[in-house]
């Protein structure tokens, strides 16, 4: 059976990311097991994809006059706000032997684990491709993925109680995008699991409901583990690029 | 000086997808391309490629082959090559009708 370390954890916005990177780039030299990290952004945060115009996805004066940070990921995808009362981010590193090489079916496979995480807590949960969980079409799940060499990172979120008037008022998204999706505005395109069961789903049940659901989805036995040395020297390094302008503003 | 055109298109069924070109009016030429959006690439470094392949080269439709071949090797997905180099087609020509005035 396939044996995953499990890191729970929880740390600012440009440690978190760093620290993906970091896991990436050192499964891919074969230093670290496969691993799926469960964790929060505190404090909250918004990130946006690796190609997106920062002005373009994000209300830049709106985080900049609540001092909401924001960086930017090494992964394609849209903006996001994680939400540190509401949100928990996964990130599944991996090499590629035990995933769908094909990257649609890689999408769906590492995805389900939210999505059974989801319907073990009540919700009417579904994948939608390439990189959506959705309940009853409201999105409460957004993935993204990148690979090096012969290993795969996918990171996504896990809304289960996120303030959504927050995300609305933090993220931009444009008319055209929303009207191709039916709506007129992202808060009615967004969902949370507690909004969604009707009643409020705690940060410990989310964190219990996303181990069944990826040990479900990854037929994997997950072990909880502690992050190495080498991993958070290499992600406290990282961390200096995801906090520079420079990077956050590479596509302004 | 530096202008900015902004083209944008929602692929159906796909992703969003901008092209932002910076040129400067007086020179015709490209200043930086912005290939942007809510997309995937693999890997992701063929798009920073392909955006620095134009820079400060004079404005001209032929920009379009240069950024198609450096997008070659690039798996997309939300979007395709053929969107990108339309739009960008778009963001050209109303560049180099500006230049000309």
């Amino acid at each position: 059976m396939w044996r995953l370390r499990l890191i729970i954890d929880d740390g600012d916005p440009y440690y978190q990311m760093a620290l993906d990177e970091a896991m990436l780039l050192l499964r891919s030299a074969g230093v670290i097991p496969d691993t799926l990290r469960l964790y929060v952004f505190n404090p909250s945060a918004a990130t946006i994809g690796y190609f997106q115009s920062l002005s373009r996805s994000i209300n830049k004066e709106f985080i900049l006059e609540n001092k909401i940070p924001v960086t930017r990921r090494i992964t394609g995808g849209g903006s996001v706000y994680h939400d540190a009362r509401g949100e928990i981010t996964y990130a599944v590193i991996a090499g590629l032997e035990r995933v769908p090489r094909d990257i649609l079916e890689s999408y769906r496979f590492i995805t389900m684990g939210v999505i059974y995480a989801a319907r073990s807590l009540g919700a009417n949960a579904d994948y939608v491709p390439l990189n959506d969980g959705v309940i009853d079409g409201k999105k409460f799940s957004g993935q993204a993925q990148t690979r090096k060499r012969n290993t795969l990172l996918q990171h996504g979120t896990f809304m289960y109680n996120t303030d959504l008037d927050m995300l609305a008022k933090i993220l931009r998204a444009p008319k055209k995008k929303l009207r191709d999706k039916g709506v007129s505005s992202i808060r009615e395109r967004v969902t949370t699991v507690s909004e969604a069961v009707g009643r409020r789903v705690s940060r410990e049940e989310a964190v219990e409901a996303l181990i069944h659901g990826f040990s479900k989805a990854l037929d994997a036995e997950l072990v909880p583990g502690k992050l190495t040395s080498i991993e958070l020297e290499l992600a406290k390094t990282l961390r200096w690029k995801y906090m520079s302008w420079k990077w956050i503003e590479l596509r302004p | 000086m530096v202008e900015t055109i902004v083209k944008s298109m929602k692929v159906p069924g796909g992703k969003l997808l901008e092209i932002q070109l910076d040129y400067d009016p007086n020179e015709c030429r490209v200043v930086k391309l912005y290939i942007t959006g809510d997309y995937f690439a693999y890997p992701p470094e063929k798009i920073d490629e392909a955006e620095k392949s134009i820079e400060s080269r004079p404005l001209a439709l032929d920009l379009l082959d240069i950024v198609r071949d450096k997008l070659s090797y690039t798996t997309l997905y939300g979007v395709t090559v053929d969107n990108i180099v339309e739009l960008l087609r778009e963001a050209i020509e109303e560049a180099m009708e500006k230049c000309r005035q």
